[in-house]
């Protein structure tokens, strides 16, 4: 009878957690980018890298829009990096970034700082 | 016993359960943290803790095919230990000439490490055409001397009336071990699965031998390969073992009443 308990409650988890996976791998990756006194940088360009075993590689790019902000779709990587960078304003630090699983839709907490990187 | 024995006896056997289980709290501890495990002092509590080690290993690596190859050896293991050991332990139970000799025998041979017969069971193997094969890799474990063992002291246990009254029925051999020797030997039963899932579930050597074809690594060569593959992998490495090892302690407390009460049947008498 633990076995079925065992059993039931187990594919219970994994359908659940599935399901939410499902709802939520779109690859979306949102976020903004300002400059180093704080102001909105438009037209940055902003690099995904994916972290892969032994180092990290450069996936594809996007530029911010007017208000700073930038939308990246599609990507997969569950360990990735973001780094912004705009001429004439330098570039910001390659920020690493981890998701519970692939695709994962993610909002990021901070800017991305323009003049903080090399 | 008094109380304050009782105290001193329960006070002892927590103290050691912990030094027992502070290993396996490191690693866990390890797996969710990721630090350095030279540090000094070491923290005691872990800090900053996520799951993102075990989403590194569930990605970076091919863990379900190794996983997938774990449990198919597995079962294969198991399903053989249960039919060869009940058949091996019936007839051990049995009177015939030579039975102790064959006692004997199989006791000594447990006095072999298998490291020392790998080769002839390498060589065995290959005249079979089962390397790089599931049937390979569960070969020299689908049956063991210890469960046979096992088996014979629960079987020897079950009355022989009841027996022959199976025989007056006429029910041939291989149903009295069906529908009388094993429903009666549950734990005997519980203590193979265990122990010979844990033995192939935590088996390396073999599967290192006879295995070339990266699409057969069982979990344990899995983790050998991990660890090859990077330097700074405190973390991730310590969630593959806490991955590694769930299995066996899900089914070890599913299994440990009876587990233990087959370990210990045939320890006493009377």
């Amino acid at each position: 009878m633990r076995y079925a308990w065992a059993a039931g409650i187990l594919v219970l988890l994994v359908g659940s957690c599935n399901l939410w996976v499902a709802l939520h791998d779109d690859g979306i990756v949102r976020g903004w980018v300002v400059q180093a006194d704080g102001r909105l940088a438009a037209g940055a360009t902003v690099s995904f890298w994916e972290k892969t075993l032994t180092t990290l590689e450069r996936r594809s790019a996007t530029e911010t829009g007017p208000d700073g902000r930038f939308v990246l779709t599609g990507q997969a990587a569950h360990h990735f990096a973001l780094q912004a960078e705009k001429s004439g304003l330098g570039a910001s630090q390659r920020r690493l970034y981890r998701r519970y699983f692939r695709g994962q839709n993610l909002v990021l907490d901070e800017p991305l700082r323009l003049g903080e990187g090399r | 016993m008094r109380p304050s024995r009782a105290a001193a006896v329960h006070g002892a056997l927590i103290a050691v359960s912990v030094v027992m289980l502070v290993p396996f709290y490191w690693v866990l501890k390890t797996s969710l943290t990721g630090e350095n495990i030279f540090q000094y002092p070491p923290a005691l509590l872990p800090r900053a803790i996520h799951p993102f080690y075990y989403v590194d290993v569930w990605y970076y690596i091919p863990f379900v095919r190794y996983l997938t190859n774990s449990v198919i050896v597995s079962v294969i293991v198991v399903a053989s230990n249960l039919v060869c050991n009940a058949l091996a332990a019936y007839a051990l139970t049995l009177r015939f000439r030579g039975k102790r000799a064959i006692i004997g025998l199989l006791l000594s041979c447990m006095l072999i490490p298998f490291q020392a017969t790998i080769i002839p069971a390498y060589l065995i193997t290959k005249e079979l055409r089962l390397l790089n094969s599931h049937l390979g890799l569960a070969l020299p474990l689908c049956s063991t001397i210890v469960c046979i063992f096992v088996f014979k002291a629960s079987f020897d246990a079950v009355p022989r009336s009841l027996i022959d009254a199976a025989r007056i029925d006429g029910l041939p051999e291989w149903r009295i071990i069906r529908h009388v020797m094993l429903p009666l030997s549950t734990s005997a039963v519980a203590t193979t699965v265990i122990l010979s899932f844990i033995w192939s579930w935590n088996s390396f050597l073999w599967p290192l031998i006879v295995v070339r074809n990266p699409e057969l690594q069982t979990l344990p060569l899995g983790l050998s390969t991990f660890l090859s593959y990077m330097e700074n992998t405190t973390g991730a490495l310590y969630a593959f073992c806490i991955m590694v090892l769930v299995p066996g302690i899900a089914l070890f407390l599913l299994e440990q009443r009876r587990f233990i009460e087959g370990l210990t049947s045939g320890a006493t008498k009377g």
